[in-house]
């Protein structure tokens, strides 16, 4: 392996999800073409293959699974957890923690905050959305070394193994790159597919957000505010609910809290910043040729269009054989849009 | 005065402008005027249909429309919403009631059509002549009641199909660059079935069974106001009479002009159906519109596969949900005149002259079809007293007056604003029957074809001919096969002799007009909104009608 492990975003390409996983490789691209991501840089997946050596991880680990048979692999959530704790009880080696440390007071220094608040995020080579770990608002060395571990253990989740075992992926060597960026202040997050994912219509963006951070509207209970913009007219369709809950900050993590309630009821978004989502996709779906799905965050110490930032960018998925509800629902969204809506 | 002095709707300029300002002429119904009897059973239901079925349905920009009479005609101003909010709780509502459209129209549309048939054989069984005046005056209100719930049931459908087929228009021209004035748009719509097709196609048949029973030359030979009398005087004819009489007591419910009740139905006087059987006759050979229609059926299921073909898997259900419901709206244009208008006219005439006759032999007025003269209020007046009543000095009034309206055409819009302002507010309505219907796109002059006329393709095709200038029943006797029908409109009784023509041109009309739909179907030229046809072309005339850029060219005198 080369001596080199870690990368700044702007080191990296699309090409390098080899490297350093795909959504580095993205992050990295993003960054070079002038798109804005926040700052940070990439542990290689060959810094999680070194840590599984030197620390003994990976013997250990084989070790384990040669005793569980192969079908109890991927059906089994208790072994999932035990070769996660193998290799949780491990530190990182003191020349790695280093390194880390280093770019990461380089990272501080840049945004000039000490103990600057980070995310680390898993990056697997090949896309697994949801299987492995990401966390927020991380804060100084020591927290940070812990959840690099972490997000390195979570290449072994009971979603990760099985996804790997259906594909006929290697199950117990699979490292990931780890992605370490500043956190985001976030106002409010959210999602934009630039095309609508449950007919592939092209010509219909569908946004999706709540307040605080991204982790408020992909997961939790939350009904976010939706909208659908056709790309055309540039017109708007908003449905706006109530956002009692967001995900925020606490502590040396983040959690669900109740949001003010004046702000409930109100769209998170304004329609400048829908509008700035807007072109962002389009940049980005011009950038990487295929319709996206991307996370995007208004950062509450910038005004637009500085505070908008982007996150997450990927292949846009679309429903095979939409169901007919919602073909139903599309055609009328269409009518409506199409007849009903002024010009 | 006012002139009509019989309904709160008469336009009145001092409060009408005021409201609103402009309102259009309803060219395609109420030009000739409408008589009294039918003017008020318009501004009454239809203006009732639209409004209950814009509110039942929530229709998001439009409340429906405000109807007024000015001699004759009727008038009309699209009521606009125009508050965001509303238009979004509306938008909610509007949602649900589509539903069960997409989901299942023929359905929707069957439980629609059972309830007004139920109506009909009702009607139809009353015994007018044993009826007292009560039972027959019960009967005018039952007659009435029927017309109020046809026009509800009318827009509840219109609004929702002719809406969808906008949208179909919306998405090929986006998706494909096609637009409705493009012959291959056309294809996906036309080759189907309906009832209009089915009577004309029994017509057909009984052309072909009076060529078998040797009767042909009775009907070839004579005009068609003497043919009923002529077969009653063979036995082959009085065969062919039974039947043909079976035949109408079903089908016979419609008069030549669909929006009056003052023409006979067909059951009351044939000669129209007399003379569709003619022109079939005539023409000879097979049913034209059989072969047309299986051939357009075979061109549309292979545009269809083609289409198909260069839309995303993942595009294809809603797709084909936009595509069904769109061949429906065209179905549904042409078949409603059929179930909804003519046959309900057809039995309101009936229970009006049933009155009629009774306040003739009760020495209230002369003729019965002055009946056609008063409006509801004034029968209920006289009908259980009759003896104490004399209307002449007021038939002979309205008679003299609608006599008059006739010899000067109604304004196109009487408004405050210029008529491209006024086409601004109805656009603004997002109203689908405005837009595909009444008023439809205004032609754009090309003066590089150098045509004589410019209007909007109905349907597409070129075609060189005779024009024949048709303003009512009888000019239709006067057309050969291979001439250019130039009318202010067409209608739907008129549907047969499409079989004869080459091609048509109309003063009025869009993508959604009779004239259009039945052009396609027999896949012959219509150019449509030339608004002067029948004022620059004259009868006998060669022209040129172009469907596909929608001009005419005189071609000699």
């Amino acid at each position: 392996m080369t001596d080199k492990w870690i990368y700044w975003f702007e080191e990296l390409s699309k090409d390098d999800f080899e490297l350093v996983g795909r959504k580095c490789a993205n992050l990295g691209e993003m960054t070079r073409s002038g798109l804005p991501v926040p700052p940070g840089f990439a542990l290689s997946v060959d810094a999680h293959r070194r840590f599984m050596h030197e620390t003994g991880a990976a013997e250990q680990i084989r070790a384990f699974v040669a005793t569980v048979p192969p079908r109890e692999l991927a059906r089994d959530e208790r072994v999932s957890r035990q070769i996660r704790d193998i290799v949780e009880n491990h530190e990182m080696p003191d020349d790695m923690k280093a390194e880390v440390s280093k770019e990461y007071a380089k990272l501080c220094a840049l945004v000039g905050l000490p103990d600057l608040p980070v995310a680390v995020r898993s990056s697997g080579a090949t896309s697994m959305p949801g299987a492995m770990e990401s966390f927020l608002n991380i804060r100084g060395d020591t927290q940070l070394f812990r959840k690099i571990v972490e997000v390195w253990g979570s290449s072994y989740t009971f979603q990760a193994i099985a996804y790997r075992a259906n594909n006929e992926l290697s199950v117990e060597d699979f490292p990931i790159g780890v992605a370490v960026m500043k956190v985001v202040n976030a106002k409010c997050s959210g999602v934009a597919m630039s095309v609508h994912p449950n007919t592939g219509d092209r010509n219909k963006m569908l946004i999706e957000a709540n307040w605080g951070l991204g982790e408020g509207v992909v997961g939790g209970s939350i009904t976010p505010d939706h909208f659908v913009i056709d790309r055309t007219t540039g017109e708007i369709h908003s449905t706006i609910s109530t956002k009692a809950e967001c995900v925020l900050p606490n502590g040396d993590g983040t959690s669900w809290q109740p949001v003010d309630a004046e702000l409930q009821d109100c769209s998170c978004v304004t329609e400048p910043e829908l509008r700035a989502i807007q072109e962002l996709a389009s940049r980005l779906e011009a950038e990487y040729g295929e319709p996206q799905d991307i996370e995007w965050v208004f950062d509450r110490d910038f005004e637009l269009p500085e505070s908008l930032r982007v996150v997450q960018t990927r292949t846009a998925k679309i429903a095979k054989g939409a169901d007919e509800k919602s073909q139903n629902e599309y055609l009328i969204d269409l009518l409506l849009s199409s007849i009903y809506h002024r010009k | 005065m006012r002139t009509y002095d019989i309904t709160p709707f008469e336009f009145d300029e001092a409060v009408d402008l005021k409201k609103y300002d402009a309102w259009f002429l309803d060219g395609t119904h109420s030009v000739p005027p409408w008589t009294p009897m039918f003017g008020w059973s318009w501004i009454n239901y239809c203006r009732h249909g639209m409004m209950w079925a814009a509110q039942k349905l929530q229709l998001p920009t439009c409340k429906g429309w405000d109807w007024r009479l000015h001699r004759g005609g009727g008038y009309l101003a699209v009521l606009v919403v125009d508050d965001p909010a509303e238009i979004a709780e509306r938008e909610k509502v509007f949602r649900k009631q589509l539903e069960p459209f997409i989901e299942d129209y023929d359905a929707v549309w069957a439980a629609h059509l059972e309830e007004l048939q139920g109506y009909y054989t009702t009607l139809r069984a009353f015994d007018i002549d044993g009826s007292t005046n009560i039972e027959l005056l019960d009967h005018l209100e039952d007659a009435f009641r029927l017309n109020k719930r046809m026009w509800e049931i009318h827009f509840y459908f219109m609004y929702v199909v002719f809406g969808v087929y906008m949208l179909f228009e919306a998405m090929m021209k986006k998706m494909f660059d096609i637009d409705d004035s493009n012959p291959e748009f056309h294809k996906f719509l036309t080759g189907f079935d309906n009832k209009v097709f089915q009577v004309d196609r029994k017509l057909w048949e009984f052309g072909k069974k009076a060529e078998t029973m040797g009767l042909d030359s009775l009907f070839l030979e004579n005009m068609p106001d003497k043919v009923g009398a002529l077969l009653a005087e063979s036995e082959a004819g009085r065969s062919w009479l039974a039947e043909f009489n079976e035949f109408l007591a079903e089908d016979g419910w419609r008069s030549q002009r669909m929006s009056e009740f003052v023409n006979p139905t067909w059951l009351e006087d044939p000669t129209p159906a007399y003379m569709n059987v003619r022109q079939f006759l005539q023409k000879g050979g097979d049913f034209n519109l059989e072969k047309e229609r299986a051939r357009l059926t075979v061109e549309r299921e292979a545009a269809e596969k083609e289409l198909m073909q260069k839309i995303p898997d993942e595009q294809k259900g809603w797709f084909t949900k936009l595509l069904r419901l769109a061949q429906r709206s065209g179905s549904f244009s042409e078949e409603h005149n059929h179930w909804l208008d003519l046959y309900t006219h057809a039995l309101v005439r009936r229970a009006l002259i049933g009155w009629g006759d009774r306040l003739v032999a009760a020495d209230v007025m002369d003729k019965v079809d002055d009946v056609f003269f008063l409006i509801p209020d004034e029968i209920r007046r006289v009908a259980l007293t009759p003896e104490w009543h004399d209307l002449r000095g007021l038939v002979a009034d309205r008679r003299a007056e609608w006599a008059s309206w006739a010899e000067e055409d109604n304004p196109p819009m009487m408004g405050t604003v210029t008529l491209e302002e006024a086409m601004g507010t109805l656009i603004r309505s997002n109203d689908p029957v405005v837009l595909k219907v009444v008023v439809g796109s205004f032609p754009v002059p090309k003066p590089e074809l150098n045509a004589d006329l410019y209007g909007t393709c109905g349907s597409p095709g070129v075609v060189e001919g005779r024009a024949r200038m048709v303003m009512n029943d009888a000019d239709l006797m006067q057309i050969e096969e291979g001439d250019i029908l130039v009318a202010p409109a067409t209608y739907p009784s008129w549907t047969a002799v499409f079989a004869l023509l080459g091609g048509v041109v109309v003063d009025r009309g869009a993508s959604l007009s009779h004239a259009a739909i039945v052009g396609r179907e027999y896949g012959i030229p219509v150019v449509m909104n030339t608004f002067e046809g029948t004022k620059v072309i004259k009868d006998g005339m060669r022209i040129r009608v172009d469907g596909n850029m929608g001009t005419v060219t005189i071609l000699n005198d």
